[in-house]
């Protein structure tokens, strides 16, 4: 085998992991989504959970999936993890519902549906166990579970949001609406980002509750979660 | 540990923090699932009964299961999607609800069968592992299984019709309540009161504090879903245990009430086949006098209402301690004088009943 061709291999194989941990990703998304009763899920509601996912991780001491997003006007968008939510619909692990045709002026078309995890899919419960979201000890990294355990709460907490409105909670997060960057820019909050105080203003705003409580009352990941989600509901209305 | 705020946040007004904050007697605490569920789903049945039983018929049952995939198992059984419960007003008696752990969302149907047969259905439809609530109009009564229709009942409580107000009144109450149906004898007291299998000698766990502490928050949390936040503090020095309730006083969080709980033991925990040595009436008392101490310090320090709930797991209950020396020396440095209660615990549901405890 030429250099060139073991060259060949290892960017094969970096972009078939990069693919896989989009992959598990989204599985772990619509999994915690489903606990949460939330599914099926559309498409712009999805792809704003993933964003509060990333941004809210240090709420819960864990590293963003993706630190970065390009900030858009109507909300996050990933295209890699909604390429992979498409290959999950082929494989069937993830159910697609109300496929529709979304006609937009400026950006382009795009075609929305609803996603869910195929429970009949016989692949789903060891693929489940692998990725945290079955029994702790058959996690194939212990740090899924810990995962798993705060993409539940966080779902379970957005899902005090109205549902129509989850999908532009992300649209007046703290670090998304900074005006400080405009639009077609990217939002970086975990990427390359020197000063994670500075430029993740929803975990300045998770963290920063507890000085509006009596003397050294703490509040725990979970309630600083539903805080912010209390937060994103009443900014929606103005309130 | 809470990593140091920073200052305001650009772009986001502290306005809009001291808002999302009003929310924080409604955030699920840190208790077990079937806990939190329960908690939800109370508040979901006495919203609808504070409401006269609005939009209601003739159907006198209302069952809320917690079920890890609520979409997938509401498939299986045609279920309609749901959500919001206490928001949408909708009718809930008659139906068979499917919700994730906060009662927030999920799938509902008609009830599937007679009431009387909900468990067994239950059961023979691979649910039977799954808390799961009953809520009874007539009877005002709300019976939780949190093992699973296939166990026993874990919560037994009663569907109020008043919202709960934060009362001392109220705190009474629901202690009264505690006490009455969740610590009284081993048989319905939590795991580590007693010591397992020395119940009826009155040999105490190893911190019977601990267990107490998070039966009473729960409890308390129960109680005043909504308006008041009960929590136990982890960051205290070794030794205090207490439950903390707080609320919102002039449009800011403040404390409310301290909880201080102290327990009498006649012996030191022991287990199986050993000797355990006893503990004396001095000891007991110098107990309950540091948590005079700690309860009337903590008030003054933050304008909080005193409460030193005394659980008295001796086997003879006599001498009152708060007639003791030590005690009485402490509340007398006290102004105001803290509230100091007895809450007698008994190593087996004989004793109970003998001391005229049904």
């Amino acid at each position: 085998m030429g250099d060139s061709d073991l060259a060949q291999l290892e960017a094969w194989g970096r972009a078939n992991r990069e693919a896989l941990r989009q992959r598990i990703r989204v599985i772990q998304l619509l999994e915690a989504a489903e606990r949460a009763g939330i599914t099926p899920i559309p498409t712009g509601r999805l792809h704003a959970y993933a964003y509060l996912a990333d941004v809210l991780s240090p709420v819960w001491d864990l590293q963003p999936f993706d630190g970065k997003v390009l900030k858009v006007k109507h909300g996050p968008h990933y295209p890699d993890l909604q390429r992979e939510v498409d290959r999950l619909v082929v494989m069937g692990l993830v159910t697609v519902s109300r496929l529709r045709y979304v006609s937009r002026t400026k950006s382009g078309p795009l075609i929305d549906a609803d996603y869910a995890i195929n429970f009949e899919s016989s692949y789903l419960g060891p693929i489940l166990s692998a990725i945290g979201a079955g029994e702790a000890d058959l996690a194939l990294d212990a740090r899924d579970s810990e995962i798993h355990t705060f993409l539940v709460e966080l779902a379970c907490a957005i899902a005090t949001v109205p549902g129509d409105e989850i999908d532009s909670a992300a649209s007046v997060d703290a670090t998304y609406a900074d005006e400080r960057i405009d639009y077609s820019n990217v939002v970086d909050f975990g990427s390359w980002s020197t000063d994670e105080k500075q430029d993740n203003l929803s975990l300045a705003v998770a963290e920063r509750f507890h000085r509006f409580l009596p003397g050294r009352a703490q509040l725990s990941a979970g309630e600083r979660l539903y805080l912010y989600a209390s937060f994103l509901g009443r900014r929606m209305n103005g309130a | 540990m809470e990593r140091e705020s920073l200052g305001q946040v650009p772009g986001v007004k502290d306005a809009e923090l001291l808002a999302a904050l009003n929310d924080l007697g409604s955030i699920p605490t840190r208790v077990d699932v079937a806990d939190r569920f329960g908690i939800a789903v109370r508040a979901i049945v006495e919203d609808r009964a504070q409401n006269g039983w609005a939009g209601e018929d003739s159907s006198e049952v209302a069952v809320f299961l917690h079920t890890p995939y609520p979409r997938e198992i509401g498939t299986k059984l045609g279920a309609a999607p749901v959500s919001n419960l206490i928001a949408n007003g909708n009718s809930i008696l008659g139906k068979l609800f499917l919700l994730n752990p906060d009662a927030s969302y999920g799938r509902v149907i008609d009830l599937p069968t007679k009431v009387d047969l909900i468990i067994d259905w239950l059961i023979d439809g691979g649910l039977g592992d799954q808390p799961v609530i009953f809520a009874y109009r007539k009877s005002r009564q709300l019976l939780a299984r949190g093992k699973g229709a296939r166990d026993e009942i874990t919560r037994k409580d009663i569907i109020r019709e008043q919202p709960p107000a934060a009362t001392l009144t109220e705190i009474n109450d629901a202690l009264n309540l505690i006490h009455s149906q969740y610590l009284i004898s081993p048989t319905v007291c939590p795991p580590g009161v007693w010591e397992k299998g020395r119940a009826g000698e009155y040999i105490p766990g190893v911190r019977p504090e601990k267990a107490i502490q998070r039966e009473l928050a729960i409890g308390l949390g129960s109680w005043f879903h909504g308006i008041v936040r009960a929590t136990v503090e982890e960051t205290i020095p070794v030794g205090r245990i207490d439950v903390r309730l707080s609320y919102i006083r002039d449009g800011a969080w403040a404390y409310w009430a301290i909880l201080e709980l102290k327990v009498l033991r006649s012996s030191h925990n022991a287990p199986e086949g050993k000797k355990a040595n006893p503990v004396s009436l001095t000891d007991n008392a110098e107990a309950v006098a540091e948590g005079v101490r700690q309860v009337n310090a903590f008030a003054k320090n933050w304008q909080a209402e005193p409460l030193l709930e005394v659980f008295d797991l001796r086997q003879n209950k006599k001498p009152n301690i708060l007639a003791e020396k030590p005690v009485t020396q402490e509340l007398s440095k006290c102004t105001p004088v803290p509230s100091c209660r007895i809450w007698p615990l008994f190593g087996s549901a004989s004793d109970a009943r003998l001391a005229g405890f049904p």
